[in-house]
């Protein structure tokens, strides 16, 4: 598929700014999310991985 | 002849997207499937990236792929709902031209952790996923599938998986997205033939088909030694090419070709080279084969006859404890041999699971997988 010439080129900027990003992201998450070590915080502070280093389990064989 | 479209399995990764850039630049990329529950954390979506799913969306050419919604799950969730309620929404923002979620039940003890495990094929199973398929259907407002599960317990559960699959969607008039990979998977682990596979395949129901990487790990028992798993982290196997040839002209729904890897296997230029080159391999095949379209089986929409009526979520309050108490063998077992004992003594034993009949190596390989994504992606 053609993509307008303005799209391609904010997709294009928008790739090489994530890919020059390279530390984690430090997002909040609500108790639910949380493991032993701060199940007891109402709003808790953690460290996950940019998508850049996303993968998922959804094959069931990853 | 109606149009195959091929297209990348694209999510907000860098990686991905750099790879893809001179495929969109050069507008090959005829599709996009997007993971849109892989973003739960992540507040903002760049305008970029909406923008971009937006284009493939207004074209008719985006495909949604649901990972987390836990299908086979013998308790209805919180989460679930919530899960829906996401889809809903976002269905009203932007047009997916279909749904699709994973066959399986995750084994994480929360909702985004750990990875789908297959589940008996049994008439309770089979309610469970019919129930979930329609409620998906019921909040996208559009087609509804399901794909292949790579992973299998046993030989037996790989041979009569296509049946199942088949039994599944009919009551939603859903589509089969067919994973070539997770199908190669199960012919090297268990040493079985594409043909007697096949055959017990929906054919005229695949609308999709996954094609992509993988890797092998050493296993003793297994048959050549090791296990091939659908990591999605390395180029395209030739044979897995060769099956997207033969399968092809058998589906006559078939509308989408997809070549799925994930960003970890595209970190140098040598691996996104031979992503790109393992795309156009994939479009040259949808253009250059046939489909046998035959009148009767062609031009399904898989779209329900009407709406549904949706009672309360079907749930086992049995299965769900098996669900359970696999999950807890499998992420605290220190190994294939270990989970075999541990099953011995469970409620498992004696039951629909047939757990007496799964080869070590493969509790081995759900030990590592369930282990490995017992805490999602959180690092």
């Amino acid at each position: 598929m053609k993509l307008p010439k303005n799209l391609l080129q904010a997709v294009i900027i928008g790739v090489g700014m994530a890919a020059a990003t390279t530390a984690c992201d430090k997002v909040e998450v609500t108790t639910s999310d949380c493991d032993d070590s701060c199940k007891k915080e109402k709003v808790c502070i953690h460290e996950i991985r940019k998508q850049a280093q996303y993968s998922c389990p959804a094959c069931g064989m990853g | 002849m109606r149009k195959i479209h091929p297209g990348i399995a694209c999510n907000l990764d860098a990686h991905i997207l750099s790879a893809a850039v001179p495929l969109l630049e050069q507008a090959q990329v005829g599709a996009i499937e997007w993971s849109f529950d892989a973003l739960f954390r992540l507040r903002d979506v760049p305008e970029w990236f909406q923008g971009l799913l937006q284009a493939f969306a207004e074209a008719g050419l985006l495909t949604g792929h649901g990972i987390y919604f836990s299908i086979f799950s013998a308790q209805w969730s919180k989460e679930q709902e919530a899960w829906l309620s996401h889809l809903r929404a976002l269905s009203a923002e932007i047009k997916f031209d279909h749904i699709s979620e994973h066959f399986g039940f995750m084994t994480g003890a929360d909702f985004h952790n750990g990875a789908p495990m297959s589940v008996p094929l049994t008439n309770a199973t089979l309610a469970i996923g019919a129930d979930r398929l329609m409620r998906i259907q019921d909040a996208c407002n559009c087609a509804v599938g399901i794909e292949n599960l790579a992973f299998a317990f046993c030989e037996e559960e790989v041979k009569q998986h296509g049946d199942f699959l088949s039994r599944l969607l009919i009551p939603v008039n859903g589509f089969l997205i067919l994973d070539l990979h997770n199908l190669y998977c199960q012919m090297k682990n268990f040493d079985v033939d594409y043909e007697a596979l096949i055959g017990h395949y929906p054919l005229d129901r695949v609308k999709e088909i996954h094609i992509s990487g993988g890797s092998w790990a050493p296993a003793s028992g297994a048959p050549g030694g090791q296990v091939r798993r659908d990591t999605h982290d390395d180029a395209v196997p030739a044979e897995v090419f060769e099956l997207l040839a033969h399968t092809i002209p058998r589906c006559p729904n078939l509308k989408f070709v997809l070549l799925e890897q994930i960003g970890s296997g595209l970190q140098t230029d040598l691996q996104k080279v031979r992503f790109r080159q393992d795309y156009l391999r994939m479009c040259a095949i949808c253009e250059s084969v046939e489909i046998e379209r035959d009148a009767a089986a062609g031009g399904n929409n898989f779209l329900p006859a009407g709406e549904f009526h949706l009672p309360a979520p079907v749930e086992d309050a049995m299965l769900y404890e098996q669900q359970a108490a696999l999950s807890q063998i499998l992420e605290n077992a220190s190994g294939g041999a270990d989970a075999a004992r541990r099953l011995a003594t469970s409620i498992l034993a004696g039951t629909p699971w047939q757990t007496e009949h799964w080869p070590e190596y493969m509790l081995e390989t759900a030990v590592q997988i369930a282990q490995k994504w017992k805490k999602g992606f959180v690092v």
